[in-house]
């Protein structure tokens, strides 16, 4: 089967059909929680070509592992109303936990400390936006985000990294068409945690001092940052627009900003084929 | 009597100590010369052509033994971070974690199980490489090239050797429509002579 094939059946299909049959079953926040975080790790370990072991030979599969995880931390985050500083609490340990398995054994505490940093960033950015924009918007926003990752992955060198955010990006996908649809409601309380640590922890393999993959740390950065740019649309008219208009207008704003790194990624590949 | 004793015990200690030290010395060790030693590889791109490259950090010793060769032994390690194909930028991709994963993965490294005589100045070496945190047996006639003092006023011994390997073997599965299984691997190391033998 060619690479391009494999893309489209393991690295799309399959994250996206998991996802859609979760969600038409359980039509809840737990359903897409567990539905993008299976059909990611499905996708994941169908483009290896096998389920890796525990733990993974190369760290770049732990996002497998992760994916399954964040599903069940979302599920039982979306089950129980627990105190917010449990709830963090909890998730600072997980991120501790994940950063600790994916560092080489050689880093130094300033950047642990800084991907650490940058990871809960990037949580608390996704549940500040889950608490203000609704499914279709955020779900829109993130596909956005993931699928802007993908192509810099796949620009600054890492195929493997690519089809890992195509496959978180697809779950995204189907969840955000049946959620424009009417199916399920309020699941973006699922979608967050999942995301949160996939993506963080694709993220930090993509930077060379993680996995010498040559993803410069500024544009992984921004392109982390970029759904925070989904709230200038509130300082313009469209604030006030219908949710659709709103929610491509949102999107429309990330993917601008999304658009900067990528495209100096992709000047910068195109001037130097090899 | 005791005299003649004392003598002959003497004289057949002295024998048994100078046969010793003559097989203690029969064994060599080297240590790779990262300037004079090399290892390169050959790889078909999408079916038309070879690409070629080379790892530019390369060490390691070896123990030659002219008296008994199967108790030579070959431990040779490559920094998988020193490739280096001509082109900056597909350099750093066989370093990421689509291919080699140096910053998991940094040592490329061979070490022998056996060596046997295999013909005028050849051996067949068996071993372990790891390769990509993969460890497989690996089997290659290794040429012995020369030895001799050489105008740095030491001693130094060469050998090389061509294998294939396939690189699927060791878990490096990445873009096979693209890039070849088959690797051919060429090794050329030139050792200095660590002991007193100048």
């Amino acid at each position: 089967m060619s690479t391009a094939l494999q893309a489209i059946l393991f690295g799309v299909l399959l994250p996206a059909t998991i996802a859609g049959v979760f969600l038409l079953v359980g039509r809840r926040a737990w359903a897409a929680a567990l539905g993008i975080g299976v059909g990611y790790a499905a996708g994941h370990a169908a483009l290896e070509g096998e389920w890796p072991s525990l733990p993974p030979h190369d760290v770049t599969n732990w996002p497998i592992y992760f994916a399954i995880g964040a599903a069940i931390l979302a599920v039982v985050e979306t089950a129980w109303e627990y105190r917010a500083a449990v709830r963090w609490l909890v998730r600072v340990a997980v991120a501790c936990g994940i950063l600790w398995l994916l560092k080489p054994h050689d880093e130094d505490w300033r950047w642990l400390g800084a991907f650490f940093v940058a990871m809960m960033s990037f949580w608390i950015l996704l549940a500040l936006l889950a608490r203000r924009l609704g499914d279709a918007t955020l779900l829109l926003v993130l596909i956005v985000t993931v699928s802007g990752a993908s192509v810099l992955f796949a620009v600054t060198g890492s195929v493997s990294l690519a089809q890992m955010g195509g496959c978180l990006a697809a779950g995204l996908g189907a969840s955000w068409l049946l959620s424009a649809i009417g199916v399920g409601r309020a699941i973006v309380g699922g979608v967050v945690p999942v995301v949160a640590i996939v993506f963080s922890s694709i993220a930090a393999c993509s930077v060379a001092r993680w996995s010498y993959s040559s993803t410069p740390w500024w544009m992984a950065a921004v392109v982390a940052a970029s759904p925070s740019a989904a709230w200038l649309v509130d300082w313009t008219p469209l604030r006030s627009a219908t949710p659709w208009k709103s929610a491509v207008a949102r999107a429309t704003v990330v993917a601008i900003v999304v658009a900067v790194p990528v495209g100096l990624a992709l000047k910068d590949f195109l001037a130097s084929p090899y | 009597m005791t005299g003649k004793f004392t003598k002959l015990t003497t004289t057949i200690l002295g024998s048994f100590i100078l046969g010793l030290s003559a097989l203690a010395v029969a064994a060599d060790t080297y240590s790779v010369d990262p300037v004079h030693s090399f290892v390169t590889f050959r790889i078909v791109h999408v079916g038309v052509s070879a690409t070629h490259g080379r790892f530019d950090d390369v060490s390691g010793t070896f123990v030659v033994d002219d008296a008994d060769p199967t108790k030579s032994t070959v431990d040779v390690q490559v920094k998988a971070e020193s490739i280096d194909t001509n082109n900056k930028k597909r350099d750093e991709d066989l370093k990421g974690p689509d291919y080699f994963n140096v910053k998991q993965f940094p040592t490329i490294a061979f070490k022998s199980k056996s060596v046997k005589p295999a013909g005028d100045k050849k051996f067949e070496v068996s071993g372990d490489l790891t390769l990509h945190g993969v460890t497989k047996p690996l089997t290659f006639t290794l040429t012995h090239i020369g030895s001799g003092k050489t105008p740095f006023k030491d001693f130094r011994s060469g050998y090389e050797t061509t294998f294939t390997i396939k690189r699927t073997d060791f878990d490096m599965k990445k873009m096979l429509e693209g890039i070849g299984d088959e690797v051919q691997i060429t090794v050329a190391i030139e050792g200095i002579r660590q002991d007193a033998k100048k």
